[in-house]
């Protein structure tokens, strides 16, 4: 992803991930990271913040959401009443669903690095996302989503189902 | 206890084995952070979080670890579920929600999970119980760490003699529970003992053996948010409350809880259960509400007081910007409120800096456009007068507008909002807010928002 675009003139800060990608965003984009947000207060932020944790592809991800997330949220079109506070609810919801809609390992790369970086909305959907694919599912379902491998024999497996007999009713 | 060794030391045993590496080693999903995985379990059904026993052997007894048991998403869950769910738990629980009861559950069954939950370290206890008056036992008041307590359909034991406090309590929901004897004072020490608080809803609260004269005081230098519905004519009083934002009072000898909250930037003051002498303590209130930008109230326009109430609240609020009404008007008509009679009221900076005025429910009697007219003809800078009709309003829509377009406007700006008529749901919400009619006193929430 390239540099994000410092519209409105505000402050832009460098963040670069672990395989040495720089990534160019507003700092209210910015400090929807917690760690960041410390990092700017202390004013360790320049010339660049190193993120050793996070890689490139997945640094791009949360740039996207952090710039979507602090364009739409700040008010920044000056418009404050509740019709459009609506509407950029409502694209913030679409985006939300589109931007999390990955493959396991990418959802567990990003819910890793949210967490890491401490911004709270996009470690919630992550989770959210992950609870979502356990929801509804049986034991095997869950195991084939997320590569578990069942090390149980039937007769353990059976004897779990038995123990714990009041959760599998309906399963 | 199921297990034969006390939870403690298996919790322990598992604890020195996870850290010796001799846990089978998990798969992505299990080896996320424990807090993250946390987040994760505690979004699903807690059938689900249990069946998660049955993946593999690294999960086998992983939700038995999980330190929050929230079953607000799993409304329908059986009493013995809540019981194997307790039994077979190998941490300690920091936080214990649940929803809904059946009627079918014991007390004594209630009773023993509050003692298995109640212990040093649970943050966060959301303990509803809908159908016999549950007796909270006094182990609640050795949750030293409980930073949310939330109560509903139950009586509170003493507040022990050497209660510690709840030094961590920021926010403290109470529905139709029982204090017991000196009930208020009892209520007033475990406020006064928890001083960190920032929010305290009280809701339809029996405060057993307490009157209008008893004198207690609600004491809590952190508070940012107050509501007070107790539901009957309690004594008490507020000490300033310097830190409070929003206010919400509703019922009988409420205004003068009013004397703590200067500092308010939101109220909501509900005058359908007001007392005729309680005008007086507003009138008398030593202060302006000077940080008031918001206020919410409802009033029937045909009762004296209320006017006189409603104004004395206007008069104090010199820098209020939003103005909601919600009319109840019912009964007979004891005031004519024409236009003499409200410039009486007026006095100099009142609607100084009014943009918005929503009026609900609405019926267009006299005194209603009387009001509507006053406020037109005074508000300079007002920009929205919003009008929404009762069901049973006299006029219909359009006849509201013919009538109130004619209104002089004292602001240029001033635009005059037809919504039409109320729907009965917003209807019905505001009848259970009104004192003495109906249960649904948990309704003063919503109108709250």
């Amino acid at each position: 992803m390239a540099a994000a675009e410092g519209s409105d003139g505000g402050k832009m800060i460098v963040l670069i991930s672990a395989d040495g990608q720089r990534f160019e965003l507003p700092e209210a984009a910015a400090k929807l990271s917690q760690i960041v947000l410390y990092m700017i207060e202390d004013g360790c932020c320049y010339p660049s913040i190193p993120l050793p944790k996070v890689d490139g592809v997945i640094l791009a991800k949360i740039v996207e959401y952090c710039n979507k997330h602090a364009a739409l949220s700040s008010g920044a079109d000056g418009s404050s009443d509740a019709a459009s506070e609506r509407s950029k609810e409502r694209e913030l919801k679409i985006f939300d669903a589109e931007f999390i809609d990955v493959d396991v390992t990418t959802l567990f790369d990003v819910m890793m690095a949210a967490n890491y970086l401490n911004i709270k909305g996009l470690l919630d959907l992550a989770c959210q996302r992950t609870a979502d694919l356990i929801k509804g599912k049986s034991p095997e379902q869950i195991r084939q989503t997320f590569g578990i491998k069942n090390d149980f024999t039937p007769e353990e497996e059976a004897a779990i189902r038995k123990e714990n007999a009041w959760a599998f009713d309906n399963i | 206890m199921a297990d034969e060794e006390s939870p403690r030391s298996v919790r322990a045993r598992r604890r020195r084995r996870r850290q010796r590496g001799l846990w089978p080693p998990p798969d992505a999903l299990g080896s996320l952070p424990l807090d993250v995985l946390d987040n994760i379990l505690s979004r699903l059904h807690i059938h689900e979080v249990v069946r998660t026993s049955a993946l593999s052997r690294a999960w086998r007894r992983r939700w038995e670890a999980l330190p929050t048991v929230d079953l607000l998403p799993s409304p329908d869950i059986a009493a013995s579920d809540v019981d194997a769910l307790l039994l077979r738990r190998a941490a300690t629980i920091s936080s214990f929600r649940l929803v809904a009861s059946d009627p079918s559950w014991s007390l004594n069954t209630v009773h023993d999970w509050l003692f298995y939950i109640c212990n040093d370290d649970v943050q966060d206890l959301v303990f509803p119980y809908w159908h016999n008056k549950l007796k909270i036992p006094s182990c609640l008041f050795s949750c030293r760490e409980l930073t949310s307590l939330s109560l509903s359909f139950c009586c509170l034991p003493h507040v022990p003699v050497g209660f510690a406090g709840f030094s961590n309590l920021k926010v403290l929901y109470l529905f139709r529970v029982d204090f017991q004897s000196h009930g208020g004072r009892e209520l007033a020490t475990l406020i006064a003992a928890s001083p960190v608080l920032a929010e305290v809803t009280l809701v339809k609260a029996l405060l057993s053996g307490d009157g209008p004269d008893d004198d207690w005081v609600i004491r809590a230098p952190n508070l940012r948010r107050l509501i007070i519905g107790l539901g009957g004519e309690y004594g008490g009083r507020t000490e300033i409350l310097p830190r409070l934002e929003e206010g919400c009072l509703f019922g009988p000898n409420y205004a003068k809880f009013l004397m703590g909250m200067a500092q308010v930037t939101k109220l909501s003051f509900y005058c359908n259960s007001i007392w005729s002498t309680e005008v007086d303590v507003l009138e008398r209130l030593p202060f302006l509400f000077e940080n008031l930008r918001s206020l919410v109230l409802q009033v029937n326009y045909f009762n004296m007081s209320h006017i006189l109430a409603i104004f004395c609240l206007l008069r104090s609020a010199p820098v209020l910007e939003e103005l909601d009404i919600w009319g109840w008007s019912k009964g007979t008509w004891e005031i004519e409120a024409n236009d003499e009679f409200l410039n009486a009221q007026w006095i100099d900076h009142m609607f100084a800096k009014l943009h918005v005025v929503r009026m609900r429910n609405i019926s267009c009697r006299n005194n209603e456009m009387h009001f509507i007219e006053f406020v037109l003809s005074k508000a300079r800078v007002l920009q929205v007068l919003s009008i929404t009709l009762a069901p049973n309003s006299l006029c219909s829509n359009k006849e509201a507008m013919v009538d109130i377009t004619e209104y002089a406007r004292a602001s240029p700006d001033a635009q005059v909002i037809f919504m039409g008529r109320e729907l009965e749901s917003a209807i019905e919400t505001l009848r259970h807010i009104t004192y003495g009619e109906g249960g649904g006193w948990i309704m003063v929430m919503d109108v709250c928002e």
